[in-house]
């Protein structure tokens, strides 16, 4: 029966395995339930054996193109089928010969061209035995580029050196150190003693890790369970590792802000249960690729960090610190992203532990001391080399310099309290960047191995592996501000050069310009006060606008008021005015004494000057009133007409409203005796002049062309040239008029007429019978001499009644009009008189209640 | 006495709709509402009538028929222009009577602007002026000298009364303190005005209101 493979990697599997020991995958579904479609891929089930070539940019046919549901049997299919339907960096990645890990990877020509390389190629080559896993393949290379570098593992770098105590995971990849020996890894099929890997860790961390990093930590605890001698592809990985002493639980560091993830707990667990019972674990039998070129990569950096060692002086404590402890940890340090496993050099498997090792260690040392001291970025103490154990640091590490804190300067930036030291060299490094994860394990202390040599001290340990080197750009750019500063300081800027600020903000950063001189050192920003600036002014609107909200919301208290009506207001004032006027009406009782009118300026004018006309005058005589008020200018004009008619004069009937010449007609009816005029003879009526004061401009212009024809009920006289009759006979313009009387009730149409036809009067007198209303607008232009007459009301009518001491409609309406008016006079005092008691009254409470 | 039955159809429909408009002072009613309706109706009908008669068929058809040359001409103009102001009924040809619309605006400006400055403002300012004349008048010289100031002292504040200007100050615009000061003493002119307004108001209401009662009255006795 063939060997089940993983349907992620591809890899054999022992048979009879739940779990891929590769990556973790699961081979067998937990609850296998049969399916009729065998297209389906179920884990743990053997994969149909296929063509990958097959799938390469093709198009599936319809019964391969099955969707594959979970739980479901995979279909056994022929990989090599699928050939065609990978992807491209995972066939350049396949493809990528393996690199010892001193090589500098030199698959990226090849990388270059995926596609190519991709679509000539029809069949994989089959994968050797012990080669790393094709999925794997492109990891070690793609750790090898600063720019595709994970955070994590940069971090990792860049502390240098290691701890003492024995990653976690580290056991899990017993099978990564043949890589260094340049022995085929341990990626090819696993020994037949291997026992099946566990599952990987089940929990909500483990959920999220990919599947290659749960089977490192399932690989772990299996592989601390392996025998050494189950292991003969690397004696050197299960050499060191055997010698590794156990490592104690990591203590859990109470993080503030984040906690182990369930997986990494788990592993902890696992591994300090694995270390208590058995010996370290040997090394598996497969080393993935990737660790076997990061290991390979850190043997460069070795051998950079050595040579810088050698140009600087100056290693921070921290540094230091991790790489001292990198010599003597015999366990492996513990990496973040492979849950405490990492790459292990072969060369230091049998001997002391390898430097990347002793890096790792020192960097759960220092992670654990940042963790305490997370807030500050002091720069801290470079350490001692008699107080650190000298372990040999990896190469890709050793050129990492130790900095000595900056004395004196400002940092970067400030969080907590100014007065404290200089942070250590594992807080500097690590405040800002160390996992969670990673501060919580403890580097154990290891056994006192070779010492590495400290960078910067000056002091070169017989260390073949360390070297003096450039640190690379990436790790440069992790290093403190006060490294950076003090580095600044130390080394003085050639002529040319660009300088490191110091000082400010950007303490730390190349190339800033200098500040302009006289602005002197930057200083840290005054704190404003957050409480709100307001003036005593508006202080004093805001609290009128909160009381008048506060006002409009309040509820206010009804009180319960007497209200009349105002309809019963209403009629009893009618009531009133109908008897006082009504009742002199009806009783033709004398309420009022008959008293005599004192003689009235304008009446007596008027009265003088109709009485100066000469008989058979032409007189023009204006209509210009309402019906509504017919009844007083009736009565105010009754013996001025009638004083006219009396004399002799030839009246001449005009009107600007349509109503006029009807209301002429009444007027001559009621007021006037029958029998005196005669339509064509005494009088005539010109009728209805249009155009408003246009039409009186017209006519006192051309009256013969604004009024041609007469307008009368008398058919011999209506429509006929009235022009040529006794009335008008003669009269070509205004001013041939003797009198120009104009009866009105409007103050505007009043106005009209004098304004229009008063130029064009000459000498020729205008006289007005006004309305009462309109006195107040009309008594001004008598009083400018445009008037020579005028009689206002009844009153008016009163008084030249007594001037001509006829009585008529004036003396009739006399008595009524006396008590209407009398009655008027009361109710309006009454009437002030309470609305001043309740104004009085209603004061008098606010102020109570005020 | 018998009035005749014209007189007296006449007075009971007068004296009918006069009860229905004096009803209004229970209240708006359907009473009231006939009068007014049927005065409007009435007004309307009697204006369109007079307007016929006395304006369009003398002065322009019976011209344009039977009138001279210039008369037809003068009368066509005035047609067309009239035919012109009616366009303006339509939103279409709106546009149109825009010319005789115009017309009207422009005479009618220009006489109302002409008479109120030939006809009251230069006359009224030449009577205020000779007012201090103080010769010629009625009176002694003191009740002149009295009278005219007054009415120049009213004259002015009124005028200073609806003066609204005001200056920026900080504390937002205020009127000068002199100005504000008469323009109140123009307040009480303008008081006094509108009471003397209100009292010939009255005034000639009420004599209207005596005539129809003396009418109600005497259509009563007379039946």
């Amino acid at each position: 029966m063939a060997e089940p493979r993983c349907p992620v990697c591809g890899q054999p599997n022992p048979e009879g395995s739940e779990t891929c020991q590769f990556c973790g995958t699961r081979l067998k579904p937990p609850a296998a339930a049969p399916s009729a479609a065998p297209a389906s891929i179920r884990p743990g089930e053997e994969p149909v054996k296929k063509n990958t070539a097959e799938f390469e940019k093709v198009s599936l046919p319809s019964s391969e193109r099955q969707p594959i549901h979970p739980g479901e049997e995979p279909t056994k299919k022929n990989t090599a089928e699928l050939e065609r339907a990978l992807p491209t960096w995972l066939k350049t990645l396949r493809d990528k010969p393996d690199t010892p890990p001193g090589e500098p990877p030199s698959q990226t020509p090849a990388q270059a061209t995926p596609a190519t390389s991709a679509e000539e190629s029809s069949t994989p080559p089959p994968p050797p035995l012990n080669s790393v896993p094709e999925w794997l393949s492109g990891l070690g290379s793609a750790a090898a580029e600063e720019q595709e570098i994970p955070d994590w593992l940069a971090s990792l770098r860049s502390k240098g050196g290691t701890g003492p105590d024995e990653p976690e995971g580290l056991t899990a990849f017993p099978q990564d150190a043949g890589r260094e020996q340049g022995s085929t890894p341990a990626g090819g099929p696993p020994p037949a003693s291997a026992p099946p890997p566990e599952a990987p860790p089940q929990g909500a961390a483990g959920e999220g890790l990919p599947d290659w990093l749960k089977g490192l930590q399932s690989e772990g605890p299996e592989s601390a369970k392996q025998e050494p001698a189950a292991q003969p592809d690397n004696p050197d990985v299960s050499a060191w590792l055997s010698n590794l002493p156990p490592t104690p639980p990591a203590e859990a560091h109470p993080t503030p802000a984040e906690e182990l993830p369930d997986w990494l707990k788990k592993l902890k667990e696992q591994a300090a249960e694995t270390e208590s019972s058995q010996p370290p674990a040997s090394a598996t039998e497969l080393t993935p690729e990737w660790l076997t070129r990061l290991q390979a990569e850190a043997e460069t950096q070795e051998d950079a960090v050595q040579s810088a060692r050698a140009q600087h002086e100056d290693i921070p404590d921290w540094l230091s610190k991790l790489e001292t402890k990198a010599g003597t940890g015999a366990t492996a340090p513990a990496s973040p992203a492979f849950s405490g496993e990492v790459p292990v050099s072969p060369t230091e498997l049998n001997g002391p532990p390898p430097d990347w090792l002793s890096k790792l260690q020192a960097d759960v040392t220092a992670a654990s001391e940042a963790e305490a001291k997370k807030e500050e970025f002091e720069a801290a103490p470079a350490p001692s080399p008699e107080s650190l154990p000298a372990e040999p640091l990896p190469a890709w590490l050793s050129g990492v310099q130790p900095e000595v804190p900056r004395p004196g300067g400002t940092p970067a930036l400030i969080i907590g309290n100014e007065d404290k030291g200089p942070p250590s060299a594992g807080e500097a490094a690590f405040s800002m960047e160390t996992p969670d994860w990673l501060s919580k394990l403890k580097p154990e202390p290891g056994p006192q191995e070779t010492p590495a040599p400290v960078p910067g001290t000056g002091e070169q340990q017989p260390s073949e592996s360390l070297e003096p080197g450039d640190l690379p750009s990436w790790v440069q750019a992790m290093r403190p501000v006060e490294a950076v500063v003090a580095e600044a300081k130390a080394v003085a800027p050639a002529e040319g050069q660009v300088t490191t600020e110091q000082n400010g903000p950007l303490a730390g950063l190349r190339g800033v310009l200098p500040a302009v001189p006289g602005l002197g050192p930057l200083r840290k920003p005054p704190a404003y006060a957050t409480k709100l600036q307001a003036s005593e002014t508006q202080q004093r609107y805001a609290d009128s606008l909160e009381k008048l909200v506060y006002a409009e919301n309040s509820p206010h208290a009804i009180r319960s008021t007497l209200r009349i009506s105002g309809h019963l207001l209403r009629w009893v004032i009618v009531l009133l005015l109908f008897l006082a006027v009504g009742l002199p009406i009806v009783t033709g009782a004398q309420v009022v004494p008959p008293t005599s009118l004192p003689p009235v300026e304008e009446v007596q004018a008027t009265y003088t000057l109709i009485g100066q006309l000469a008989p058979s005058s032409q007189v023009l005589v204006v209509f210009d009133y309402e019906p509504a008020l017919s009844g007083e200018l009736e009565a105010a004009a009754q013996n001025v007409v009638g004083q006219l008619i009396s004399t002799g004069a030839l009246l001449t009937f005009i009107s600007t409203s349509p109503t006029g010449p009807a209301l002429a007609d009444h007027f001559l009816q009621t007021t006037q005796p029958p029998g005196k005029l005669q339509s064509g003879q005494t009088y005539i009526n010109l009728g209805y002049l249009a155009g408003g004061p246009t039409g009186i401009l017209n006519f006192a212009s051309w009256p013969g062309k604004a009024a041609p024809y007469a307008w009368s009920t008398d058919p011999k006289v209506d429509g006929n040239n009235a022009w040529v009759m006794p009335p008008l006979l003669g009269v070509v313009n205004l001013s041939d008029f003797k009198a120009v009387f104009v009866l009105t009730d409007s103050a505007d149409t009043g106005r009209n007429w004098i304004e229009q036809a008063g130029p064009s009067l000459g000498s020729t007198p205008m006289l007005m019978v006004i309305s009462a209303q309109a006195e107040p607008m009309m008594r001004p232009y008598y009083d400018s001499g445009q008037l020579k007459g005028l009689v206002t009301g009844l009153a008016g009518g009163k008084a030249y009644e007594q001037a001509v001491q006829h009585p008529g409609l004036g003396q009739a309406y006399w008595n009524s009009f006396s008590t209407g008016l009398l009655m008027a006079e009361i109710l309006i005092l009454v009437g002030g008189a309470w609305s001043a008691f309740l104004a009085w009254r209603e004061n008098r409470r606010k102020e109570e209640e005020a | 006495m018998q009035i005749p039955s014209s007189e007296l159809v006449g007075g009971g429909v007068s004296f009918l709709l006069t009860l229905m408009v004096l009803s209004y002072l229970i209240g708006d009613n359907p009473f009231f509402r006939v009068a007014v309706y049927l005065f409007v109706g009435v007004s309307a009908g009697y204006a369109a009538a007079v307007a016929w008669h006395q304006v369009l068929w003398p002065q322009l058809f019976l011209p344009l028929i039977f009138g001279s040359l210039l008369d037809r001409v003068l009368a066509l103009v005035a047609l067309g222009l009239g035919i012109l102001l009616l366009l303006k009924l339509h939103a279409r040809t709106a546009r149109l009577g825009s010319v005789s619309m115009a017309f009207l605006v422009g005479v009618g400006a220009a006489v109302a602007v002409g008479g109120a400055v030939m006809g009251t403002l230069f006359p009224q300012i030449r009577a205020s002026i000779n007012m201090f004349g103080l010769l010629g008048g009625t009176g002694t010289l003191i009740y002149q000298l009295i009278k005219s100031s007054v009415i120049l002292v009213g004259t002015l504040t009124t005028l200073i009364y609806f003066q609204f200007g005001a200056k920026a100050s900080p504390n937002g615009p205020q009127v000068r303190s002199w100005v504000g000061g008469l323009g109140w003493i123009g307040q009480v002119f303008i008081a006094i005005t509108l009471g003397v307004l209100f009292a010939g108001v009255y005034a000639a209401a009420i004599t209207a209101l005596i005539e129809r009662l003396n009418f109600l009255w005497t259509f009563v006795i007379s039946l």
